[in-house]
């Protein structure tokens, strides 16, 4: 039963019968034996309101089971996101739901056990419910299963389904404070002095060939060197510094120390607007600015390993 | 903390409403523990305090339990065990912190729900259950839906009740009854009213002021007149100068089928009563198989009477009963010496006559003549009571008038008893049926004399015939009884006392078919849809039976509900496809290989009136199987999107967008082409 849905799970997917599954909650349970002492009562007694009274409760319980059943069955889970998050702090999951043709109640979502707040739906409704998962290091956090589930309305019993969506949050390692060491390696500018301003113009590096660009700015000796089509960059606001982090000059004891401290540095330029680039062993990221540009190379960070580094 | 008072003034409300019909039979201080508690639990709500910690609550529980211990010492009764769970209702409240508090909280209140239905299986107690449940069913709805209003969680439950209710219905009739108490002790009868088993003409009168219904008969044909509804119970034999009993040694009746020349065919609902007598009205013939009747008239069943009972009789109506041998010298002795004053009365008034009817009718006389009056507050009697009321008081009711007369027969050497039982009834009109209630209890005399065997006279109906022409009211004085009723509602009287006997005819229906259904009922019941009723295979048969029934409902219930329900799932790859199908019908072909960007390129050159559907479709595309961080929106986007798309195909060549402000018209008239 469990085990059926190790296979990864394709989104969005709908909860139906195959993949809802109900169960008594432990209050339920309880529930069940608090019926059976009152039912022992009134057969001791022989009293016909008693019966009355376990048999409603029952009724009610069977009926509420049903009540759960429907409340889980036929939502649509649409997608699961996660936005990048530095280590040690939650990964946080967004779990997007749609209710269909159905009022929903009280439905809670868990990421590894660990439950978000349970929500409402109306009629044809979308939601998105959280759910966090701490993380401990950096890397590709892939959560052990997800879990949509529901009490409601009575608590005695819980329908539930696992999921196991192809989603992973990238976790960023913790950022760890220090001198910003930017190298003078850069592809094509050699003649940067530690990378700072150069007197010439202008000219603040190559970017990638984009159609639309100037034919008089391409980079011909790179081209022709087969390095690809690059065009000089020329930005009037191209008055900036322009760095290169390279993970073998940072001065740390260990890989996770270096990449700590590449993270703090990256943060730091991209508050200060700079440009700049990331150099791992194994993955050379050009130079820019922007917050794309710092989620390309804090990602390269996380997902780094001493793999690439030897290869 | 603060996110969980919001559960505790329901919580309270569904307690509160469960113990309220325990309210009269608790201790005051336990009612007053309770409401102490509560309020204390609202206003540390209101206030924002926190609730008092482990080591108060634990302080509490042990005061509470010391109590019990004191007020009920070891007698451990419902009513002690109730007390207990108010106790204990009454400190839970203050520890509701967690959702697992909370539930086994509203699971107490279920709990209390049916010891109150163990005090009482009334009809209104039944009304008051299904209140009760639906308030706290709301209330466990409300603690698992913090965000609905309460408004809807009480909806809510009046549909899971409804629902619940045919469950009920087939576990109910079909769940197997036993003969008997599962573990053999039976509830103890808690503040028995009704007659009693001892005869003290002194003692004090509750029962006149008692008007619950001590049983009701249906008649097959039309309701005797009410001066032949005596309904023996219990015949005393034995006086011993202050008080009478029963012979406890009673012999069965030889032949209980005598001769029936004014035959009447009834059936009683009794209420229980705790003891084992069961009423008829004079004279039984036949009697119901489970009962006993024994050589004084009197009928008996083999168990106390500890729920409602329904039998069906045959009596003769008249007044003696024929022709029997001497009952023996115990129906003449008086004990050796006291009320010396009665005993020469006795002589005097029956000297000179040797017939019966001739002592019996100056007995009679004499309290006709000599002032006598009917009422219930007559004085404690002393040491000869019977001369204390003959000759002192001359006050008394039925009790002492019946005492009198067997003793004043006793001394003139006539075999006299008494007899104890009800006289009269109300005719509900409703039901045309008979309510006898406990004030209509009575006890009279019989005498014995040769011809007619034991012959009924009721002194009562001398001193007082209004008692017997017009129930217990009738007898006295006006103003004796007048209640508060009488005084205030006046006026409404009429209308109250139909709306009393209204609900009296609903009442009894519900006895007969609800309280009285048990073993046999069931059998017969069962017998009637065709299902034979074997006692040793039969109970686990139906057990069975009703588990495998109630899981049909459910399967069949969710069939039905869920038939043809389930949507294949359906992903972004499958919405692209459909983006594609329709790209192809407008006439551009996605090349295997071609990359979604390439394609999209490829199609803003071919139609570039569909160019910014195109890109935004694609963009979404790329978006969700590429992008780490879609918006939360993006797959809604998406598939309205590829939904919405409908390119006019491409031999059209228009420029006219048909997509995304397309109206419906325009799509079909696409369709139709």
């Amino acid at each position: 039963m469990v085990f059926r849905s190790k296979k990864r799970s394709i989104l969005p997917m709908v909860l139906d019968r195959q993949r809802v599954y109900i169960f008594p909650t432990r209050h339920g349970i309880v529930f069940i034996m608090v019926l059976i002492a009152m039912l022992a009562g009134s057969i001791n007694y022989n009293n016909n309101l008693g019966f009355m009274l376990v048999f409603l409760l029952g009724g009610i319980s069977l009926v509420s089971m049903i009540h759960t059943y429907r409340n889980i069955l036929g939502l649509q889970v649409l997608s699961v996101t996660a936005g990048p998050v530095f280590a040690g702090h939650d990964a946080v999951f967004n779990i997007s739901l749609r209710t269909g043709r159905h009022v929903r109640k009280a439905i809670s979502v868990f990421a590894d056990k660990r439950q978000s707040a349970s929500k409402d739906f109306k009629v044809n409704d979308h939601e998105t419910v959280s759910a966090a998962v701490p993380t401990l290091r950096r890397g590709r956090l892939r959560p052990g299963s997800f879990t949509v589930s529901t009490v409601y309305p009575l608590g005695l019993f819980s329908a539930w389904t696992v999921f196991h969506p192809e989603k992973d949050c990238i976790v960023y390692p913790a950022p760890m404070t220090g001198a910003m060491i930017p190298s003078d390696q850069h592809p094509g500018k050699t003649d940067r002095k530690r990378g700072f301003v150069s007197g010439a113009e202008d000219y603040s590096g190559l970017k990638p060939y984009q159609p639309g660009d100037s034919f008089r700015h391409i980079a011909w000796k790179a081209l022709s060197r087969g390095q690809g089509v690059f065009t000089k960059d020329f930005d009037g606001a191209a008055r900036r510094s322009t760095l290169v982090f390279d993970f073998r000059k940072i001065p740390a004891s260990d890989t996770e120390a270096r990449l700590s401290k590449l993270c703090s540095m990256i943060l730091q330029a991209n508050r200060e607007n700079m440009q700049y680039g990331l150099v791992l062993p194994g993955k050379t990221i050009s130079p820019g600015s922007g917050d794309a540009h710092m989620h390309q190379c804090l990602k390269a960070l996380a997902v780094f390993t001493e793999d690439d580094s030897n290869g | 903390m603060d996110d969980k008072k919001e559960y505790i003034p329901s919580i309270l409300l569904a307690l509160f409403v469960a113990m309220l019909p325990h309210l009269t039979d608790l201790p005051l201080w336990v009612v007053v523990w309770c409401a102490f508690m509560w309020a204390y639990v609202l206003v540390c709500m209101k206030y924002n305090r926190p609730p008092p910690g482990r080591l108060v609550r634990n302080l509490l529980a042990v005061i509470g339990i010391v109590g019990l211990l004191l007020t009920y010492r070891i007698r451990i009764d419902a009513s002690a065990y109730i007390s207990l769970l108010a106790l204990m209702a009454a400190i839970k409240p203050l520890e509701i912190s967690t959702h697992r508090d909370r539930m086994i909280t509203v699971f107490l209140a279920y709990f209390i729900v049916i010891t109150s239905l163990l005090q009482s299986e009334t009809l209104l107690a039944a009304v008051y259950m299904f209140i009760s449940v639906l308030v706290t069913t709301a209330v466990l709805v409300h603690i698992n839906d913090p965000e609905g209003r309460l408004r809807d969680q009480f909806r809510l439950s009046a549909i899971i009740l409804a629902q619940a209710v045919p469950v009920m219905l087939a576990l109910f009739f079909l769940f197997p009854r036993m003969e008997g108490s599962l573990v053999g002790f039976t509830r103890s009868g808690s503040g028995i009213t009704g007659f009693s088993e001892t005869l003290r003409p002194g003692g004090v009168s509750r029962l006149v002021e008692d008007n619950s219904v001590a049983f009701r008969v249906e008649f097959e044909a039309d309701i005797p007149d009410v001066h032949h509804l005596y309904w023996r119970g219990i015949v005393f034999v034995h006086f011993d100068g202050t008080s009478w009993r029963y012979e406890r040694r009673l012999r069965e009746a030889a032949d209980p089928a005598g001769m029936a020349d004014h035959a009447s065919t009834y059936r009683v609902t009794l209420e229980p009563h705790h003891s084992r007598w069961l009423f008829a009205m004079d004279f039984p013939v036949q009697i119901p198989d489970s009962g006993r009747m024994h050589d004084d008239f009197t009928v008996t069943s083999q168990s106390p009477v500890s729920r409602t009972m329904r039998y069906e009789m045959k009596s003769d109506i008249r007044d003696h009963t024929g022709e029997t041998d001497f009952p023996g010298d115990a129906y003449i002795r008086l004990p050796v010496s006291g009320n010396p004053e009665s005993r020469t009365l006795a002589k005097r008034l029956s000297a000179n006559k040797t017939d019966t009817a001739d002592i019996v009718n100056s007995v009679l006389n004499y309290f006709r003549d000599h002032d006598f009056v009917y009422t219930l507050t007559p004085p404690l009697a002393g040491r000869n009571p019977v001369d204390d009321f003959l000759f002192e008081s001359r006050r008394g009711y039925c009790e002492h008038y019946a005492s009198a007369f067997a003793f004043l027969m006793r001394s003139a050497g006539v075999p006299a008893r008494v007899v104890g039982g009800y006289q009269g009834g109300e005719i509900n009109p409703y039901g045309n049926y008979l309510i006898v209630r406990q004030s209509y209890a009575h006890a009279w005399t019989e005498v014995w004399d040769q011809d007619r065997g034991w012959l009924r006279v009721d002194p009562t109906n001398v001193v007082s015939p209004g008692r017997i022409a017009s129930g217990p009211e009738g007898g006295l004085a006006p103003g004796e009884l007048a209640g508060f009723a009488d005084k205030y509602l006046a006026p409404f009287s009429a209308f109250i006392r139909q709306a009393r006997y209204g609900w009296d005819a609903f009442s009894k229906n519900w006895q007969a078919w609800f309280e009285g259904y048990s073993y046999e009922q069931q059998k017969a019941f069962l017998e009637r849809l065709g299902i034979s009723y074997s006692y040793l295979t039969g109970p686990l048969l139906l057990l069975m039976a009703g588990i495998f029934s109630v899981f049909l409902f459910i399967g069949a219930y969710l069939f039905l509900q869920l038939r043809g329900k389930t949507e294949l799932p359906d992903n972004v790859k499958k919405r692209y496809k459909q983006f594609l199908q329709k790209m192809s019908r407008a006439g551009v072909e996605k090349r295997p290989g071609e990359g979604p960007v390439e394609f999209a390129e490829k199609a803003s050159c071919t139609r570039p009136d569909l160019e910014s559907f195109v890109r935004e479709i694609t963009d979404l595309y790329i978006m969700l199987r590429y992008s780490p961080i879609p918006g939360d929106d993006a797959y809604l986007r998406f598939e309205k999107a590829v939904k919405k798309f409908a390119p006019m195909p491409m031999r059209k060549k228009q420029n006219r967008s048909t997509v995304k402000g397309a109206k419906h018209t325009d799509i079909k008239k696409y369709k139709k082409i």
